[in-house]
């Protein structure tokens, strides 16, 4: 970003006109927007197809209801409000293990790994596999924050501010999603952590 | 324990950093660094996640579809084009079948309904693929949706495309 300031006016002028019906200022906030938005929802619900769904109800919601932004908070949080409800809403209509996915057949050799094989356990797609698989034993809000903090790279005080809790509840719920992905890397991928790093009964050391 | 400089920032906490593409950059190439916070927490690799790309076109096709939605109020384009044909597919079905289906007994032998089945018209190809087509009569047709002893019929008031 070669001058955020600028950026962040230009971003506010969009709004303000597409606020005002122009189609095209609002256009252009949602190419501006639209990566993330998809990336979010995508790491929620585990499918490109429906990340699109659930991004296209987003935006043409955030078409509808324009109005209603209050241009004294920030545009990002309420964005991505909307579409963390929308993510959440979607995962919740297929139940608690609606993405739980059978293992990889090659999972079986990761399995008798017992030194680290960074390169082939943490291949990007297995990486992504092994986030589909464990992150569907997550509650909804628990999948929603590791996903906003961890991945996506937002602060936790945002983080709050968009799933509407405390600060507390976010670390709560971090600290949650860590340790059931946690547990189910050690279960599924052994080869990933360190002897050294287990104790002995069975967690790692921190 | 291996280390380099970006790992400490790195397990300090990935979203503090200005430099988190960067230091999310170095830890995908750094088998070492990788180990490392795979060790002390192996569930912190999934910030590799945000390197992943999305797939060519997505974007494309979000932005097209929202500015065909918007720029023609009342339409909204078809969210999956696949999974809403079959949902659509499967509602004319249903109602069909509501509407227009009688049961053959158990050997076969067909009950005449009481009155003439309301009949609807269904033009996709692919949802009679999974169907067996068992006769016809004049313009209408007849398909089999039986389901273990129970025998369904539907009945079609065209000529279906199979």
């Amino acid at each position: 970003m070669d001058n955020p300031g600028q950026d962040l006016k230009d971003e506010a002028e969009l709004i303000r006109a597409a606020t005002d019906g122009n189609r095209s200022a609002f256009n252009e906030l949602v190419r501006l927007k639209r990566e993330r938005v998809v990336r979010i929802a995508f790491q929620v619900t585990s499918d490109w197809d429906d990340a699109l769904d659930v991004a296209q109800g987003v935006f043409l919601r955030l078409w509808k209801n324009l109005d209603r932004y209050d241009p004294g908070r920030r545009f990002d949080t309420w964005l991505y409000r909307v579409t963390a409800n929308a993510a959440i809403d979607l995962l919740r209509s297929r139940g608690p293990k609606g993405h739980l996915q059978p293992l990889s057949e090659d999972h079986g050799e990761l399995k008798d790994e017992s030194a680290v094989d960074a390169e082939s356990v943490l291949s990007s797609a297995e990486l992504q596999k092994a986030f589909q698989r464990l992150a569907a034993g997550l509650a909804p809000k628990q999948r929603m924050v590791f996903v906003l903090k961890e991945i996506e790279g937002v602060e936790t005080a945002e983080v709050a501010r968009i799933m509407n809790v405390a600060e507390s509840t976010v670390r709560n719920h971090l600290l949650q999603a860590r340790r059931v992905l946690r547990a189910g890397l050690e279960r599924d991928y052994p080869g990933l952590v360190p002897d050294s790093a287990r104790r002995e009964d069975g967690s790692e050391e921190n | 324990m291996h280390e380099h400089p970006e790992l400490r920032l790195l397990l300090a906490d990935y979203t503090a950093s200005p430099r988190r593409e960067e230091l999310l950059r170095h830890l995908q190439g750094c088998a070492a660094c990788r180990a490392d916070v795979a060790a002390e927490d192996p569930s912190r690799l999934f910030a590799l996640l945000a390197l992943e790309a999305v797939p060519e076109g997505l974007l494309d096709r979000l932005s097209d579809n929202v500015a065909t939605a918007i720029a023609e109020p009342g339409t909204v384009p078809a969210r999956r084009s696949f999974r809403m044909r079959w949902a659509s597919i499967a509602a004319s079905l249903l109602l069909a079948g509501a509407f227009s289906t009688y049961l053959l007994d158990r050997d076969g032998k067909q009950t005449e309904p009481a009155s003439a089945p309301v009949a609807f018209v269904v033009q996709e190809r692919k949802a009679e693929q999974a169907f067996t087509l068992i006769s016809s009569r004049e313009t209408a047709e007849w398909i089999d949706l039986s389901v273990g002893g129970e025998r369904v019929v539907m009945i079609f008031d065209e000529e279906l495309d199979l």
